[in-house]
Order: structure tokens, then sequence, then C-alpha cells
């Protein structure tokens, strides 16, 4: 609890000399909700790929703090292992569930997946692990051998989630978790979401542009524009009190409810 | 024993999106707090005493000066410090108490109401009959306990969200007109409220519209005069 | 016997083909379970009946070796009876339907019942050489996966047969660990054939024409057929013998043989079971 669980440095990845990310530093601290905020381009969804791994760094430093407290240089480390920490350490969240569920594979299956990724040959643990995760994430169990193609948008997101979190990752990578949903829906899912999260005690980096689910989910902020983080702070002081020029457009352009 | 120290505290807000226009609210403010005084802020409308307050809280962040906050764990600088220092006084040493409830979809109000002292890692038994205690004395019927208060009247609501920032024992308190829009039975329930905690030693800072309530519960009144613009 | 042709090399593929398909296979063997790709030809059949078996065959065959050629267990079948003359007219090699003389056995979707010895080469005919391409359509991820020995969707795979079946139904190509490191697609086999797979002590090829991809198990290699703890694999069983020569331990197809439906159950593999009826005869 006493250091950052992942700690970056100055990472960039340039797609043109002023697009991407560039050179930006953070740290995500054990069981905290880090919020990236910033509009479409602002190259907050490449820097979660970063961090992820999902794509590698021009230069900079990403530093992961594992299980063990092992420190992992994810800009050194081969595909292999941080493919294996993917499915371990990380949980990535897909704003659309088609990249993070297999539709025609059973609710049952899709969540199986990781453990028997991971080395489970239990057929009767890993249905039971799945039908109490289905529970966990508001899904009747009833529903473990439907596929996830005849789910709705919010079931997917759910299943989504509970097909990361099955093997207690450390870290989870969200990008625009309620996207596509329903504003009801969208209310329904990041109330779990916050629970699960507030539970757990898993560190979340999530990235949004909507700045009710950042108030909502994260404990700080940071705003992006054009590729570089140009505020952060606690995400009520940032939402508040907003200093940067662009952030205070942020803000304004909020619609406001009641 | 000292809980606040506000030294040459400034702001100014830029309205980057309004032409720039600067609107300087605080000048080098001063003042301190010790445990089991209750200070209310007053001065005209503008003055700032509101960007004081959400400064207590970390909720604005100061231009200048520093905001020393003297926990039982150590003292913090408001003004310099990390984002996670700012939430572990939350946690521990800062409660708000406001007018508005941010309403959480879908959250019931026992819940909100426990949520502090989860947080703490309160024992469930001791949560559950705190919160029932506190929801009792604020007058919210039990019918309404499971339900989440978007729904519910102002009135109401506000009583959720002083029954969620007065269920911790905070060491200070930080009220921000909290019995605007009670009736008087209500008012008196969280005039009593405040005095308890005065009395068990927190240290309050207080925004009080209402003049009989100021002066029922000051001990100290803190002038503020708007900034004059430079 | 036909005429050998001339004017044809031996065996019908060019010396270089043949040592390009060499090369291959020679990789293949020493990575058991691998897919290792290959220039693959076109060949005077189409995709889909053989082309792949028979490019590893006309690679490894040579005047001395004895052909086998069976299609589903039976060597009668027009798929065999083709490629048997194919051989014979191209390379003028001995053919025959008994398993123990051949030395070169050419497969489709079945492993002869009678024992294989050292020195016998089995060469199985691949639709597709993926094993996890029922998941993952991406060669470059599918590859990946092999690399990093990804292999929890295989599990995926039973995990979804157990929960619609209530078990492993997945009854041919069942995927197996080879050498415990890369999991393989055995080619359709039925799973009954699985376990002679496993420390078999004659080398098995297998050719994907369409594919171009070559694959083997090398002599006395462990070869695991995927499972879970609590649903061990299985081999399917039958309450009936042969209808025919009353073997009780071989693979058995259905055969319908009147219009009232009326049917019975023989042995898959033609030559097994006229052996053992000519014993039962003699």
């Amino acid at each position: 609890m006493d250091k950052p669980i992942l700690t970056a440095r100055e990472v960039t990845r340039a797609y043109t000399p002023d697009q991407g990310c560039l050179g930006v530093s953070l740290d995500v601290w054990p069981g905290e909700v880090l919020g990236i905020v910033g509009e479409s381009g602002s190259g907050k969804s490449t820097l979660l790929r970063l961090l992820s791994g999902q794509e590698s760094a021009d230069s900079g430093s990403i530093l992961f703090l594992d299980r063990a407290g092992t420190p992992i240089e994810l800009t050194e480390t081969p595909e292999s292992a941080l493919r294996y920490l993917g499915r371990t350490e990380f949980g990535i969240i897909h704003q659309n569930p088609r990249d993070g569920l297999r539709l025609r594979i059973s609710a049952g299956g899709n969540i199986g997946e990781r453990l028997m990724g991971v080395g489970n040959r239990h057929y009767g643990d890993i249905r039971a692990i799945a039908e109490s995760w289905l529970t966990e994430v508001e899904i009747d169990p009833a529903r473990i051998d439907g596929k996830p193609l005849h789910f709705s948008g919010g079931m997917q997101q759910r299943l989504q989630i509970a097909r990361n979190l099955v093997t207690n990752p450390r870290l989870v990578f969200m990008d625009e978790p309620t996207g596509g949903l329903d504003v009801s829906v969208q209310a329904k899912l990041l109330d779990t979401l916050k629970r699960l999260v507030h539970d757990l005690g898993i560190a979340v980096i999530i990235v949004t542009h909507d700045m009710g689910v950042a108030r909502l989910l994260a404990d700080r902020l940071l705003v992006m524009k054009q590729g570089r983080v140009i505020e952060s702070g606690l995400t009520d002081q940032v939402l508040d009190d907003p200093h940067a020029a662009y952030t205070q457009q942020l803000v304004a352009s909020i619609l406001q409810v009641n | 024993m000292r809980r606040i120290t506000v030294e040459q505290v400034s702001k100014t807000f830029v309205l980057h999106n309004q032409g720039g226009v600067r609107l300087p609210v605080l000048d080098q403010v001063s003042f301190q707090v010790d445990a089991g005084e209750c200070v209310v802020l007053y001065g005209p409308s503008g003055c700032g005493k509101s960007s004081l307050l959400k400064m207590l809280f970390g909720n604005y962040l100061a231009d200048g000066g520093s905001i020393r906050i003297h926990a039982d764990q150590g003292e913090t600088d408001l003004v310099a410090a990390h984002p996670h220092q700012v939430l572990e006084l939350r946690r521990h040493t800062l409660g708000f108490v406001s007018q508005f409830l941010r309403v959480i979809p879908r959250v019931s109000t026992w819940d909100l109401v426990a949520e502090p002292l989860s947080r703490q890692g309160v024992e469930a038994d001791e949560i559950n009959s705190r919160v029932e205690q506190m929801l009792r004395r604020l007058n919210l019927p039990e019918s309404l306990w499971s339900l989440a208060p978007a729904t519910f009247s102002g009135g109401e609501q506000q009583r959720v969200n002083i029954a969620r920032s007065m269920i911790v024992d905070y060491p200070i308190l930080l009220l921000d007109e909290p019995t605007a829009s009670l009736d008087a039975a209500n008012r008196d329930v969280v005039a009593a409220l405040i005095q308890e905690a005065r009395d068990r030693g927190a240290a309050l800072v207080g925004i009080f519209h209402d003049d009989a309530l100021r002066t029922r519960l000051a001990d100290r009144l803190i002038h503020l005069e708007a900034v004059s613009e430079f | 016997m036909q005429a050998e042709l001339t004017g044809y090399n031996f065996a019908y593929l060019d010396e270089q083909t043949k040592r390009m398909i060499r090369r291959g296979l020679l990789k293949a063997v020493a990575v058991p379970g691998l897919q290792v790709p290959f220039g693959g030809r076109e060949m005077p059949l189409p995709y889909g009946w053989g082309t792949g078996g028979i490019q590893v065959t006309a690679s490894v065959i040579g005047s001395d070796d004895v052909l086998k050629v069976i299609d589903q267990g039976a060597d009668d079948t027009t798929n065999a009876v083709s490629i048997r003359h194919f051989f014979a007219r191209t390379a003028g090699v001995e053919t025959t339907e008994v398993t123990e003389e051949a030395s070169l056995i050419q497969t489709r979707h079945r492993i002869p019942e009678s024992p294989l010895s050292e020195g016998q080469i089995l060469i199985y005919q691949v639709p597709i050489p993926e094993p996890l391409r029922f998941i993952e359509p991406r060669e470059t991820e599918t590859r990946k996966m092999h690399a990093l020995t990804e292999y929890g969707v295989m599990h995926v795979k039973l995990y979804e047969d157990i929960a619609q079946f209530g078990q492993i139904s997945t009854a041919y190509a069942y995927p197996v660990l080879v050498n415990g490191r890369y999991v393989m697609d055995p080619s359709p086999i039925p799973k009954f054939d699985n376990p002679k797979m496993h420390q078999s002590p004659a080398l098995q090829l297998f050719g994907a024409g369409r594919e171009k991809r070559l694959y083997a198990v090398p002599p006395y290699t462990d070869v695991i057929s995927l499972d879970f703890e609590d649903h061990p694999f299985e081999i399917q069983s039958w309450d009936e013998d042969c209808a025919l020569c009353g073997a009780t331990d071989s693979f058995l197809d259905e055969v319908i043989i009147n219009d009232a439906g009326e049917r019975m159950f023989v042995c898959s593999d033609t030559h097994y079971c006229r052996q053992n009826r000519d014993a039962s005869d003699g």
C-alpha cells in the first residue's frame, strides 16, 4: 500500500509529432481508481494501451509491481511475459464487448477461459466459480450456458467484467466501459463497478469522456489534451476547481441535471 | 489543541473561457482553529466563505499560502499535499456537511450513510446500530431507508447528507449552511448534533446564514471581506 | 497391377520439391507437433482429396517400399484405390492391403486396428491443421498462442461440450498435446484412435495440402488427449460386436442394409475385419 503499483515516466508513443501520447508520467496506487479524461483523439486510449502492454512505447518507462512485489519494467518485458501478466495481474475491459468476449462461447466458457488459461483443469470447479461470478455481476446464473451473442449490451459488459475479474487481477484497465449503453443501464453498471472495485481493492485505470462517470468512479483524474497531461488532481478538485482552460471547457460542457 | 492553521491563503479564479477574466476571492487570509471550538466564517455574499471552506476540504486548490491540518496521524499542508494524503485526511479527519447531496444512482440511503464507516473498517454490527440511530434522530422514516434518495424531497436529501457526513466522529467538521431548507424541528436536531460534535472535541468551521443558529453555535467569527479587483 | 508410367519423375513430384518437403518433414520430426509450412504443389486431384498426404508420401516413398492406402479404414473406397493406383503407376511400388506388410500407410480419418511397428510410417491426410482455428481465425495470433503455449482456449472447447451435452462430445479431431509442448489436431480420426498415437513405434507424418502445413509425431512420443480431471478422456464403445467378424475391440461403422431401415455394425478397418474372418474360417 505504500508504493505505487504502476509507475509511468515520460511515456511516449507519437503517431505524428503532436499526436499520440507524449511524455506522460503517472502513478497508480493499489486500490485506487485513476480516471483519464479528455476528448476523442487526446491520446487517452493510446495511453491505456501502452500502460497495459497492448502497444509498445517509443520511449519512457512503465514499472509494474507484481503480486510478489517484484518490479517489472513493461517496456523491456517480452511479449510472452506481458501476455501472462495480461491473464493474471491485469484485466482489460474494452468499450465494445465484442472485443473482450467470445460471443459464440457460453457465458460460463467466457468466464472459465482465464481459469483454464492459468491451468485449472476441473470442470466442476470452473463451473462453480463461473456461477458465483455471474451472481457477482448480477447476471442470472441460469444464463451460464447462454451465448453472449444473445445478451443485451449491459449484460455483455457485465460478463466482460466477470471474465476479467475471475483471476483476481490487481490492475484493471477500462476503456469507456459504459460507452455504448443506455443511461439507465450505465448507472447500474457503474454501481456494480464501484462496488466491485471497493470490495476487491483492485486498482483501476479508467478512460472516459463522460465527466459523470469520472466523478462517480475515479479517486483522481488526469486531463489529457493533444497527447499530454495538462491537469491532474483529486477528482472533485479537478472538476470543481479546474485550472487549465481546456478543463474548464470540459467541465462547463457537462449537462447539469437537477 | 490546534487542528487547522491557515496562513496567507489567496485564491483567484481565472475564467479562461470568458476572456481570461480574473476573479480574486481571497487575499492573504490567516486564522487558526482549535479542537472543541466552533469558528464561523462571516461576511457579505461573494466574500469567498464557501471557497475557503472548500479549500479546507481540499476541494478547491489555494493559489498560495498554506493550510495545515493537524490530524492525529500528523500534519499535512493541503496546498502542497498529494491527492492520496487528501483522501486519507477525508477518510479519518475531515468531514464536510453541505447543502447538496450528490445522488449516486441505485445506492440506498442506508448504504450511503454506512459508507464512511465501512471505509474506515468499522465492524458491521456497530455500523448497523450507528446508522439506525442516526437515521432515526434525523427523522428519516424507516420506509425510506432502503430507497435511493434520488426521488426524495430537498429536505430529506439534505438530512441523508447530514447523516452521512456526521456519522463518523471526524476531528474536524466543515459545515456549509447545514440547516438551509430544513424545518424548525430538524434544524434543532442538526444544531444539537453540531454541539455534540464540538463537545466531544471536534474543531468546527462553518457558514451559517441563520442568525439565531450562528449566535447559538459560534465561539468566534472570522470576518471576510470581498477582495477588491486589482 | 497397372504398368508403370513413363515420362514422369519417380513418384510424380520433381526431386527439388521432394527435397523441400523432406526438409520440412525433418524439422517437423525434430519439433513434434509443430506446424511447418511448405511450398505445396498442384497435384492431379482436387484439394480435400488428399493432396497433402500424397505429397508427403511422394517425398518419402522409395522403390522398395510397400504402400497401403486407406480411406475411413477401408482399402477399397474410390479415394484409397485411386491413390494406390497413382503410386503404383508413378513410382512402380508394390501395394498391399495388409497392414503388417506395408512400410508406408497413407490414411484418411483412421489409424489401422492392427498395432503398427517400428519402421512403418503412417501418413495422414489433413484438412485443417490448426487446432486453435475454431476459436481464433487469425494465423498470426494462433502462431503466437502456440509459441507461448497459450492453450486455455482448447479447454474452453471441451468445457462447451460438457456444458451443452453433459460430456465431451468431440468425437473426432480430438485435440492432443504432443511431447508435452504443442497442441495438435490429429486430423479427423475418431477419438477412438487417439490412444494409438501415444508412444507408437511407427513414425507419424501429417500433410495438409490446401493449408500447406506439415507436422509429425516421431516414434515413441507422448501424445495425450486433453481432458478435465472430473471429465477424463474416454473413447467410444459399442453395445454391438462387428456383424461380420465378431470383433469386440474395433471401431464400428453403422451400415443401413435395406429400405426397412435395418442396420448393422461392421468394422471400419476392412483389412482387420477380413483378417478376423479368415482366421475363424481357417
